[in-house]
């Protein structure tokens, strides 16, 4: 049988007749078997050139934090150059190899510290933060936003409620008074703030889509045909409701590196010393960006540009590729 | 055909008892007194304000095998009906006795495998087939939830039912946004039918498709009829294709049943006067044919707050005061199965045959096309 026929024939092509299924079974077997549906999904998702790169360069960046002490040897983002032998103090020294790698992107004033050592090791905090709670924050959003949307009743006024009640909480003034109190430079409570602070947004996405999902008949069906509740939820409704999940997680990846650096900014994030991170880099960068010292503000917002286009370019693909009509050329 | 006539009796009076004993063996499905009411919500505590009255206390029987067309214009409640009787909506009250079990009181666990035997295909092959889901998961889906476990036995199932919809084996791996709308269809039925149920509502299953690809359907509905034992609930509003396709037609207006009877005796003798004016409106493929049109005015009341009485009589062309106030019961009119609620069934032959007075909206005779043709030089308009 010919597989490639155009569909459009098919509708004719009821006969009444019936071949026994074993028969198929061995002649055709072999085009069944051919793509699976996860094949499908790297297929497409391989197809989006940008999103291929993204991957790429957040594993680059991945292993650049972990490979921090390799990258500058002997040279933390805390240490003192003239512990190894280089003259202390100063104003900040413009890019330079000279003492390769510790100014290759230069350093900052008054202690002299190595630039590129504070982005390397800054990148293990930044890029935790900024995965992690974007992570958690679309998981706790969509599991909320899943249940509220497909029961809907009570349940879902109960949990609106709440995520109003987490909405209309000014996110700046908590986020300064809760890391004035228990952060303290803490990562991990960091993460928990910005993941509580915004869940809410992928909550309410998903809870939108469900509602509409809820409707089609598709659901319908399937609870016709017995279908429990939570298979209906995740395997049925889920899938059609990621796109706009997908998208805000990436957002959110970005808007926590950035809000993290606010918080260094204020004084309450991540302390440095003895800890540094592209935001903190940053927040002390900005009063020496008017001296000239160019290079010391410029190199981690790069980064942070870098981080943030790559995420979103893994967004996309990732986006395209979950959706099943995204043609693939071969 | 005998039909039990307790069965149909709308009449307030208690008749479990009669209807039980009534049933004869070769009826399938018995819905009694079926009842199904939306909640109108308002105001800030989302209290309930009012109901939206469905489908309200309506009742009738379907044997096995034979095909029960429902119709009635939109919005009538007859999906409502359709999906309250596979318990896809929950009815507000009434019994569904499916092969002698009252399917309304089961809980959860024993509806489950009840569900296998129920099927529906629904309307709009769009919607009704999950664009996330390659079309083998679509139809193992219910076998999977009926405790088919094994991947294998799924597939050769899903198979075996998308040949016999017409389609080919090896559209499992695809999705449904690769197929026309026939094919759609096609994949909804074979959904349906892979749970081998015993009973299927069709809801309006070829009204979203192609006039060309309507008639496969309905003939792939009947062959497919034949060949598994089935037994449908056939819910449209084409008149031509109810007839075509069912063995008995209810017709409902706003939630209430007005009149049941074979297909053939309800197309050539309607008794109520809501029939007559359905069966004037649909179209005969011939320009030349002058025909008698039964015009109704206004529009159809809300099921919020329906009429008193005879829930037709605000826009029925032989209502009198007594329509208003008192609500025909649905009854045997002729003693051999034909049931109509109507105070004036014996005058809707006249009615339609024009030589009755009418209070309410016109009976007109439109010309045919041919004649339509002179008119139109004269700028008369021709309706």
């Amino acid at each position: 049988m010919d597989i490639q026929g155009p569909s459009e024939l098919a509708d004719l092509s009821y006969t009444g007749s019936f071949r026994p299924t074993v028969i198929l079974e061995q002649e055709e077997a072999a085009n069944f078997q051919q793509l699976t549906q996860i094949e499908l999904f790297w297929r497409r998702f391989r197809a989006h050139k940008l999103a291929l790169l993204g991957v790429v360069t957040v594993l680059l960046l991945i292993l650049m934090a972990i490979c921090a002490p390799l990258i500058t040897p002997g040279i933390g983002p805390t240490t003192i150059p003239a512990l190894i032998g280089i003259p202390l103090g100063g104003p900040a020294h413009a890019p330079t190899f000279d003492n390769f790698p510790w100014r290759i992107l230069g350093t900052t004033n008054f202690l002299n510290y190595s630039i590129l050592a504070q982005i390397t090791y800054g990148a293990r905090v930044s890029l935790t933060i900024g995965f992690v709670a974007a992570f958690l924050s679309s998981v706790i959003g969509t599991i909320v936003g899943s249940i509220s949307g497909y029961f809907g009743g009570w349940v879902d006024n109960l949990i609106m409620r709440i995520t109003d009640i987490f909405l209309s909480i000014p996110s700046l003034p908590l986020l300064i008074a809760v890391s004035a109190i228990y952060a303290q430079g803490n990562m991990i409570i960091i993460i928990a703030i910005f993941t509580l602070l915004s869940w809410t947004l992928a909550a309410r996405q998903v809870r939108a889509s469900f509602l509409s999902l809820r409707e089609q008949e598709f659901t319908e069906a399937a609870k016709a045909a017995g279908v429990n509740d939570w298979r209906i939820m995740f395997r049925h409704l889920l899938p059609n409701a990621l796109s706009p999940v997908i998208v805000i997680t990436t957002l959110n990846v970005a808007g926590f590196i950035v809000g993290e650096s606010t918080l260094d900014f204020l004084g309450l994030g991540v302390n440095f010393p003895p800890t540094a991170t592209w935001g903190n880099i940053l927040a002390y960068a900005q009063n020496d960006i008017l001296n000239g010292d160019w290079w010391w503000a410029t190199f981690p917002g790069l980064f942070l540009v870098i981080t943030v286009l790559a995420v979103n370019f893994i967004g996309d693909g990732l986006r395209d590729a979950l959706d099943v009509r995204t043609r693939i050329e071969s | 055909m005998s039909v039990d006539a307790t069965n149909y009796n709308a009449t307030p009076q208690p008749q479990t008892d009669a209807g039980a004993s009534g049933t004869s063996s070769d009826v399938l499905l018995d819905v009694r007194h079926l009842v199904k009411y939306y909640p109108v919500t308002g105001g800030v505590f989302k209290t309930k304000v009012a109901e939206v009255k469905a489908v309200d206390d309506i009742s009738f029987t379907i044997k096995k095998g034979e095909t029960f067309g429902l119709v009635g214009e939109s919005g009538c409640g007859k999906s409502t009906a359709g999906r309250a009787i596979i318990r896809l909506h929950e009815p507000t009250s009434g019994e569904i006795i499916f092969e002698g079990k009252d399917i309304t009181k089961l809980p959860p666990h024993e509806m489950k495998p009840m569900r296998s035997k129920l099927q529906i295909i629904f309307q709009d092959p769009y919607s009704s087939l999950n664009p996330s889901m390659p079309v083998g998961d679509l139809i193992g889906e219910g076998l999977l939830a009926q405790g088919y476990k094994s991947r294998r036995e799924r597939e050769a199932i899903t198979q075996f039912y998308l040949q016999k919809v017409g389609l080919r084996p090896e559209y499992v791996r695809r999705y449904a946004h690769e197929f026309s709308g026939g094919q759609r269809q096609r994949i909804g039925i074979a959904r349906a039918l892979a749970l081998k149920p015993a009973f299927v509502v069709a809801d309006e299953p070829v009204s979203a498709l192609d006039v060309s690809i309507q008639s496969q359907v309905l003939n792939l509905l009947k062959e497919l009829q034949g060949e598994f034992n089935l037994t449908y609930l056939f819910i449209a509003h084409n008149l031509p294709v109810v007839e075509y396709i069912s063995d008995r037609v209810g017709v409902m207006y706003l939630g209430k049943m007005v009149e049941t009877a074979e297909s053939k005796t309800l197309y050539h003798m309607p008794l109520h006067p809501y029939t007559a004016s359905l069966l004037s409106a649909a179209p005969v493929a011939d320009p030349t044919v002058h025909r008698q049109r039964i015009i109704l005015v206004g529009d159809v009341p809300s099921p919020i707050n329906p009429p008193s009485g005879c829930r037709f009589h605000t826009r029925c062309p032989i209502a009198q005061a007594i329509c208003a106030e008192v609500e025909p019961p649905l009854e045997d009119k002729t003693g051999d199965g034909h049931f109509a609620a109507c105070h004036f069934s014996d005058r809707v032959d006249a009615l339609i045959k024009g030589q009755v007075s009418i209070t309410h909206g016109a009976v007109i005779t439109q010309q045919g096309a041919s004649e339509r043709i002179d008119t139109k030089a004269s700028d008369s308009p021709a309706y």
